[in-house]
């Protein structure tokens, strides 16, 4: 990268949002010596209990320049220059006269994924702009609100289980249920020829909410996609630090490639509690247990990329996974901390100007304050960093293969 | 219980920071037999005060274990107590703890990332005027605000 390139990044703990807006902004715009030509912004869930995400958005333009591009959304957390926090808010501008930038935004994500992801790609288009790499920020799942049932990702009646199932395209036309993450990059994959480096919006994990921001705009169930071009061609890097756990499962999925109605030719959930000893009759407990299946997720390959099936929800005698399986045989992997931090260190202990990551939030989970750890390697190889904790993760590099994917890290460094 | 903590105690205010988020029912500096200091603004919230009594005599043999072993290292310990969980970020070398309750099924990788840097906020307090609150590479960058 050109030394003319400069990057800030900015921080914010406030609980107010209208000062943490300010205070973001101003903390990455005092470091630069021309304003950014573009600005990504990222907050955890809680200013929406303090002010609101319009007031937080407000700060930020009391400060930021009028016209800089602007996009980001609510994280589970983030890990910066400053420290590794999973509250408060974050910012990375960058500034240089060369760098070139155009936005897209799709609507109603989960109600039609492939409409969102074509108003993107229109809206980019339309633009005309040379393109040499895309970022995306898409809106993440929100567990549905059941009739009768309320917020449920387990519900244990064949009845109402199946009932449910009927249900889900009926969630998805009021935008909730799984994030359909994956179908959009699909889209996105055959009508871009750059790569992309893509975040899932997420809350504090209960999945409730989540938003997306765009220049002065708070949006709920969007796509955003932001073209970048100029003297910035970053390296990309992936890796997902997964251990096989030498167990291979048959499974009969429907239609739609998420609903996984047997297991090794038996009823699937009864299959699944079996296999993974959870006590099926004890309600309690699977819930307790499926909060936890994020560590030992089933997985299949494509293209040599480890693509983990994240467990939805559990309808009656069905399993439904959040993403599509693009396998009839899964084979069960773990997560620990040991194997992330030895990964970790292939990709953060080379020297770089500047990084821009996104790890899935299931790491912040598994290592905790140990998270500090990774933080360490990253402060000893680069200078100024952005790592975000999302609800998943898109990555299109190389090959052009587009990979939606769960438990991942992919970074761009420059 | 709660809110006895003194007005503008740098300790207190970081405290309070912590019962702000949803998860954190309750939190303290604490040894055994003794509470060092409370959150200032905001008291427990109503869920831990009805275990309270079971969680305090539970958490003063805990911080026996801290005694023993906070020399050679102790970091962290935690204990579940019917639905909640106690966390002990033991500060180095000491017989004290930062503590917090939780609801045991809370979403704890999150909420340990706060208490490690609340334990940080509390360390660089304790280390004397001198120090900036908050973690940055460089002298001249701006701050975490606490």
């Amino acid at each position: 990268m050109e030394s003319k390139v400069e990057s800030a990044v900015g921080m914010s703990r406030k609980w107010d949002a209208r000062e943490a807006g300010r205070e973001v902004a101003e903390s990455a715009i005092r470091q630069l010596y021309e304003p950014p030509s573009f600005f990504l912004l990222f907050s955890t869930i809680h200013y929406e209990k303090y002010g609101g995400f319009q007031e937080f958005l407000n700060g930020v333009w009391d400060v930021l320049p009028k016209g800089t591009p602007l996009v980001g959304g609510t994280v589970a957390g983030f890990m910066n220059n400053y420290g590794c926090y999973t509250r408060g808010a974050t910012a990375l501008a960058i500034s240089h006269p060369s760098i070139d930038v155009s936005i897209g935004i799709g609507h109603n994500t989960k109600r039609n994924p492939k409409k969102a992801a074509r108003q993107c790609v229109e809206m980019i288009k339309k633009q005309s702009k040379k393109v040499d790499f895309y970022l995306e920020f898409i809106s993440g799942p929100v567990i549905p609100t059941f009739p009768m049932i309320g917020k449920q990702t387990v519900i244990k009646s064949k009845i109402f289980g199946s009932l449910m199932k009927k249900m889900i395209p009926m969630l998805w036309e009021s935008n909730m249920g799984t994030d359909r993450a994956d179908e959009v990059l699909e889209y996105l994959a055959s009508h871009l020829d750059k790569p992309l480096i893509g975040s899932v919006c997420y809350d504090d994990g209960k999945l409730f909410k989540n938003y997306q921001f765009v220049d002065e705009k708070i949006l709920k169930n969007a796509t955003i996609l932001l073209g970048i071009s100029g003297d910035i061609i970053p390296e990309f890097h992936t890796i997902t630090p997964l251990t096989t756990r030498d167990r291979k499962i048959n499974i009969s999925v429907a239609k739609d490639r998420r609903t996984v109605t047997k297991i090794n030719g038996k009823k699937a959930t009864q299959e699944l509690c079996k296999i993974l000893n959870w006590n099926q009759n004890n309600i309690k407990e699977v819930e307790k247990f499926y909060s936890q299946a994020f560590y030992y997720p089933f997985c299949y390959h494509k293209n040599d990329k480890i693509h983990a099936a994240m467990l939805g929800l559990i309808l009656g005698e069905t399993v439904y996974f959040a993403n599509r399986i693009e396998s009839d045989e899964l084979e069960l992997f773990g997560l620990t901390g040991k194997k992330i931090i030895s990964d970790c260190k292939d990709v953060f202990a080379k020297h770089n100007r500047l990084m821009f990551g996104v790890m899935c939030e299931t790491y912040i989970e598994t290592l905790g304050n140990q998270i500090y750890t990774i933080k360490d390697m990253i402060d000893d190889s680069t200078k100024d960093y952005l790592i975000l904790f999302s609800g998943g993760e898109s990555i299109i590099y190389d090959d052009m293969v587009p990979h939606h994917l769960y438990e991942s890290i992919n970074t761009l460094n420059f | 219980m709660g809110g006895d903590g003194i007005k503008d105690d740098p300790i207190a205010l970081v405290l309070d920071d912590l019962m702000r988020l949803d998860d954190i029912l309750a939190c303290m500096v604490a040894r055994r037999n003794m509470i060092s200091v409370m959150p200032s603004s905001e008291a427990f919230k109503p869920e831990a005060n009805q275990i309270w009594d079971n969680i305090h005599r539970a958490m003063d043999d805990v911080f026996g274990v801290i005694a023993a072993y906070s020399q050679i290292g102790l970091g962290e310990m935690e204990f579940r107590l019917q639905d909640y969980e106690v966390l002990f970020y033991v500060f180095p070398d000491t017989e004290n703890a930062l503590v917090a309750i939780v609801p045991a099924l809370a979403n704890k990788g999150l909420l340990e990332v706060e208490m490690e840097n609340a334990r940080r906020e509390i360390l660089k307090i304790l280390e004397g005027p001198t120090k900036e609150s908050g973690a940055s590479k460089k002298d001249d960058e701006v701050l975490v605000n606490v």
